[in-house]
């Protein structure tokens, strides 16, 4: 469970970007922020991940406060809270397996568990030709895809994807949201997608929608019901 | 344990990516032990000619005039039980006369007219074993004088072995400062390269911290690269010096011979001393390494 309350945050001489925002997003959901560029969605996300500081409210994961968190328990929390950034962070000089495995090692697995994960993942997003590139010379989308991979690769108790389409044709962001859409009822994973665009999640099953606006985090009406846990083991 | 396997191979591929400055690290490293174990290896060279020469160091000790034979008997038996005491000759003045006139050769009527009685007993002492061994009789006979009733005089035939052991003292003490300022610069050396790798990776650093890394996840790599260095530095440092003891040990004893350097096999390091010289090298590229870390904010 991932609780916001009364979040404000104002980077200085700029205008709030939250003034009291308020959200609960319930385990194994599908949750898309959206807004204008600028409004705040990847600070928001940084903010979860404890990577950004907030200046007052709460962020709580499993009632645990974000803020109040040491670094090792901050390291812990990013092992297990994948994120598919917008310039998608990989290690160029390394190849798209190692890249996919790194998150993998970090996290202590190893051998036969951390072959079968990654061929997993290169299987999911169809990179067997690239496998042992070196993901400096891949193309966009291809890096999107092992970006995705990565952050799916140790089957994360929350994934944050920031603008998962950006970059992307339609197709393709069609075929990786597709993927992306499926983890909370394959993995038990809880998805927070932020994107400009929420046009392309239409018709993919997204729980809540949120638009950032004054400040505040406002829901829609596109609420979803979620799928009981035997609806879930049987899909 | 498998991520020590796994942070030695990125070590392994950092060296194989960047050759020449992880190179000349390992080059100056070995540079510098090459001028510190070759001190050290001549210093063992002259250590082993010195405890060969001084097989047979002998003293002279002095009686007082009219001592009786029953009193010299008491002082050889004494003497004998001191340690690396390899012969005790007595020389009765008449000797002793003997050997002075067949010294003074032509001028040996100006002592015609002196008495036997007027040299004393003296005994020659031979002290046999290694240099430390010959010193430290040396130094209990010079005692005796004032302890020992009847002794007079005492005196070191031959110094030169004393001198040698100062020489080879001082060539020690050389080495080791010219090891600590070696090891110092090649540290500085590692630390330097180490530094340069980590600016270079620092993007990749961040990435691989942002995905959860603990700082010894991340600092692993960087210090097995900096060992590795240390290392590799010493096994080649130790190689050269093999090579060069190989080449200029026979050229030494057929100058010089065996039985003047006193050794006959290749004057080289103890594993123990090959173990602890790695093991130096390893913990000054750690060190250094660690230095460079702290240097950094990743």
């Amino acid at each position: 469970m991932i609780t916001i309350q009364n979040l404000s945050k104002t980077f200085s001489q700029r205008e709030p970007l939250f003034s009291g925002a308020s959200l609960t997003i319930a385990p194994h959901t599908v949750t898309v922020i959206t807004g204008p560029s600028g409004s705040g969605k990847t600070t928001l996300l940084r903010m979860i991940r404890g990577e950004e500081p907030y200046d007052s409210g709460r962020i709580l994961l499993d009632r645990k406060e974000v803020s109040r968190l040491n670094s090792r328990s901050l390291m812990m929390l990013r092992r297990d809270m994948g994120m598919v950034c917008q310039e998608n962070n990989l290690l160029a000089e390394r190849s798209v397996l190692e890249n996919i495995a790194l998150p993998l090692r970090i996290k202590g697995i190893h051998g036969a568990l951390l072959r079968t994960r990654v061929e997993k993942m290169i299987e999911l997003f169809k990179l067997e030709k690239v496998a042992f590139t070196a993901c400096g010379v891949i193309s966009g989308g291809e890096k999107r895809k092992v970006s995705m991979a990565r952050a799916m690769s140790v089957a994360p108790g929350i994934l944050l994807a920031d603008e998962p389409s950006a970059g992307l044709d339609p197709l393709q962001t069609l075929e990786l949201i597709t993927i992306l859409f499926a983890l909370p009822l394959e993995e038990g994973t809880t998805l927070i997608v932020a994107t400009h665009n929420p046009t392309l999640l239409e018709g993919l099953g997204v729980h809540g929608t949120y638009r950032i606006r004054d400040g505040q985090l406002q829901g829609d009406d596109c609420h979803v019901e979620l799928p009981s846990e035997m609806e879930r083991f049987t899909l | 344990m498998r991520n020590l396997f796994y942070h030695c191979k990125k070590a392994l591929v950092e060296f194989k990516n960047k050759p020449g400055s992880h190179f000349f690290a390992v080059g100056t490293v070995a540079l510098a032990l090459v001028l510190a174990g070759s001190v050290f290896l001549v210093s063992q060279v002259l250590r082993y000619a010195s405890d060969t020469w001084g097989n047979g160091a002998m003293v002279a000790i002095y009686l007082d005039q009219g001592t009786t034979p029953d009193r010299v008997d008491a002082i050889k038996s004494r003497i004998s039980e001191l340690e690396g005491i390899y012969a005790i000759k007595t020389i009765t003045p008449d000797v002793a006369r003997k050997r002075l006139v067949a010294n003074l050769q032509r001028d040996a009527s100006l002592i015609s007219n002196v008495e036997p009685t007027f040299f004393p007993h003296s005994l020659e002492v031979v002290i046999r074993g290694d240099r430390n061994t010959v010193e430290r009789t040396r130094r209990t006979l010079g005692k005796l004088k004032g302890i020992v009733a009847g002794i007079s005089d005492i005196r070191g035939v031959h110094t030169w072995n004393r001198k040698i052991g100062y020489i080879i003292d001082i060539m020690l003490l050389i080495g080791l400062i010219l090891l600590t300022l070696v090891l110092f610069a090649s540290g500085y050396v590692i630390m330097s390269t180490t530094r340069l790798s980590i600016e270079s990776r620092l993007d990749e650093l961040k990435v691989i911290k942002f995905l959860g890394a603990s700082p010894a996840f991340i600092q692993t790599p960087l210090l097995l690269t900096g060992m590795l260095q240390g290392l590799l530095g010493a096994l080649v440092a130790f190689g050269v010096l093999f090579g060069l003891a190989h080449f200029t040990f026979p050229l030494i004893t057929a100058l010089v011979g065996n039985a003047l350097v006193g050794t006959n096999t290749l004057v080289f390091f103890t594993p123990v001393q090959l173990l602890s010289g790695l093991g130096i090298a390893t913990a000054t590229g750690l060190i250094a390494g660690k230095l460079a870390l702290s240097t950094i904010r990743v």
